[in-house]
């Protein structure tokens, strides 16, 4: 039974892939990051009053303290050159890993004023598996350099290229997972079945900017809002079998995605960066019908 | 792959499920392992906010929130509020000014570039009570406004 089951664990993490499919999704995913961050001016913390400063255990453990501006302004340089150059592969192994320590302290640094949130968690998490993997190996600098000096041959099928693909997928679907427990625990089934989520549909607009004003016109109508929090419930905690189903994929993944568009336009709240992990559910090798050319 | 990758990959595959599991089980946050509670409360068929308003210049004068995230950067939306809150509670008028002074220098910033808003003369901090009321129109009002904190015209924009 035991070995039955190590040998499915193993079949499902290490089936040998082509690498283009984590090719693709280290230029999509490191190209969106640099994309979506370089809005952000991380000094503007450094000004903030240090009655604040509440440090997160990330940096009680570490001993860090809250650094100065200059310091701040330098690693997010440098932070965003190690996203560029993994976008691009280029010294794919050694920015994957400075990407993800530069990237690990810089995310968490907001956290540590006033309040920690979590939607850049899960990118934390996606850049210390993309640190581990061998994702410079095809659509790359590196392979290409590799290839013109014609000393190695391209890099054959392996599971290399399958577990990282697949422990985003985890991370991703954990993160719903939990949030599907916690409302369940804290609230039980009124979370769903009283007015509360009419309400918060309400008084979303005092505190958020939602895309719409819809939210003010679904919010008067309790049963259509409790059908909604049942379905987001529902959805939340059947995540984690879009890990291991193809069939619940193609179902839950799109479903969770259209649930953060929603929350976007009716409550306001945006969770971008979950967006940007999900670009790991996309099969991107199957959109090349030859993709030797790029390996 | 080796043996000795293959046990490392098993590793972090072991750490990501754990530490993820060990989070919803003890309800706690270990950053960047979290057990997701935001929204997992009851809304509550009222609420108290904190709302920041730029005072500008007009007859009569006029205001203008100081909340957009285009104004307020990474340190914006609910952490932004909550840390108000938290400096309102605990008394610390010159850590709240200090905040306060801070959104109208970054106001100052954005407005030279869209040189179209207007110059402000002061910043207010309001507490507001905000009730559902879902059979009139609109469903939300108003039930309390209380000035918390004003900051004098000659503490904006000198940094």
């Amino acid at each position: 039974m035991s070995v039955q089951l190590a040998k499915r664990w193993s079949t499902f993490w290490f089936a040998p892939a082509s690498p283009l499919n984590l090719g693709v999704c280290r230029v999509l995913f490191y190209g969106a990051l640099l994309v979506f961050y370089i809005r952000y001016d991380y000094s503007e913390l450094a000004h903030l009053p240090p009655e604040l400063w509440r440090p997160i255990s990330f940096f009680r453990t570490f001993g860090l303290e809250a650094p100065s501006g200059a310091t701040i302004l330098t690693v997010q340089w440098l932070w965003r050159a190690t996203l560029l150059l993994s976008c691009l592969g280029v010294a794919t192994r050694v920015c994957t890993a400075a990407s993800f320590v530069l990237g690990i302290y810089l995310i968490a640094l907001p956290h540590n004023f006033a309040r920690a949130s979590h939607t850049d968690a899960v990118v934390v998490l996606t850049l210390a598996v993309m640190a581990m993997s061998h994702c410079g190996d095809a659509f790359s600098v590196d392979s290409w350099r590799r290839r013109r000096r014609a000393t190695v041959d391209a890099a054959q099928p392996s599971g290399e290229y399958t577990w990282p693909v697949r422990a985003v997928w985890l991370v991703i679907c954990l993160a719903f997972f939990a949030a599907g427990v916690a409302k369940l625990r804290a609230s039980g089934l009124a979370w769903i079945t009283s007015d509360q989520f009419s309400n918060l549909m309400l008084l979303a607009t005092v505190d958020h900017a939602a895309l719409t004003t819809f939210g003010q016109v679904l919010g008067r109508y309790p049963r259509i809002c409790s059908v909604l929090a049942g379905a987001a419930v529902v959805l939340e905690i059947s995540a984690p079998l879009a890990v291991v189903s193809q069939r619940a994929r193609l179902v839950i993944v799109p479903s969770l995605l259209a649930m953060l568009v929603g929350i976007r336009l009716l409550l306001g709240p945006s969770f971008i960066e979950f967006g940007i992990c999900a670009l790991f559910f996309v099969p991107w090798d199957r959109a090349f019908a030859d993709d030797r050319a790029l390996t | 792959m080796s043996t000795l990758r293959v046990v490392s990959v098993n590793l972090l595959l072991g750490v990501l499920v754990s530490a993820s599991l060990l989070c919803i089980v003890l309800r706690e946050e270990y950053w960047p392992f979290s057990n997701y509670a935001m929204y997992s409360g009851l809304a509550q068929p009222s609420k108290t906010s904190y709302q920041v308003v730029g005072v500008t210049e007009g007859d009569p004068l006029n205001e203008v929130p100081l909340e957009s995230p285009h104004v307020a950067g990474r340190f914006s939306g609910a952490r932004y509020r909550t840390a108000i809150g938290m400096l309102v509670e605990q008394g610390d008028s010159g850590a709240l000014d200090e905040l306060l002074r801070q959104m109208a220098v970054e106001y100052e910033t954005h407005r030279r570039a869209h040189t179209d808003l207007p110059a402000l003369v002061a910043i207010r901090l309001y507490e507001d009570r905000w009730d559902v009321v879902r059979d009139e129109e609109p469903p939300l009002r108003r039930a309390g406004r209380e000035l918390v904190r004003e900051i004098a015209p000659d503490m904006v924009g000198g940094r």
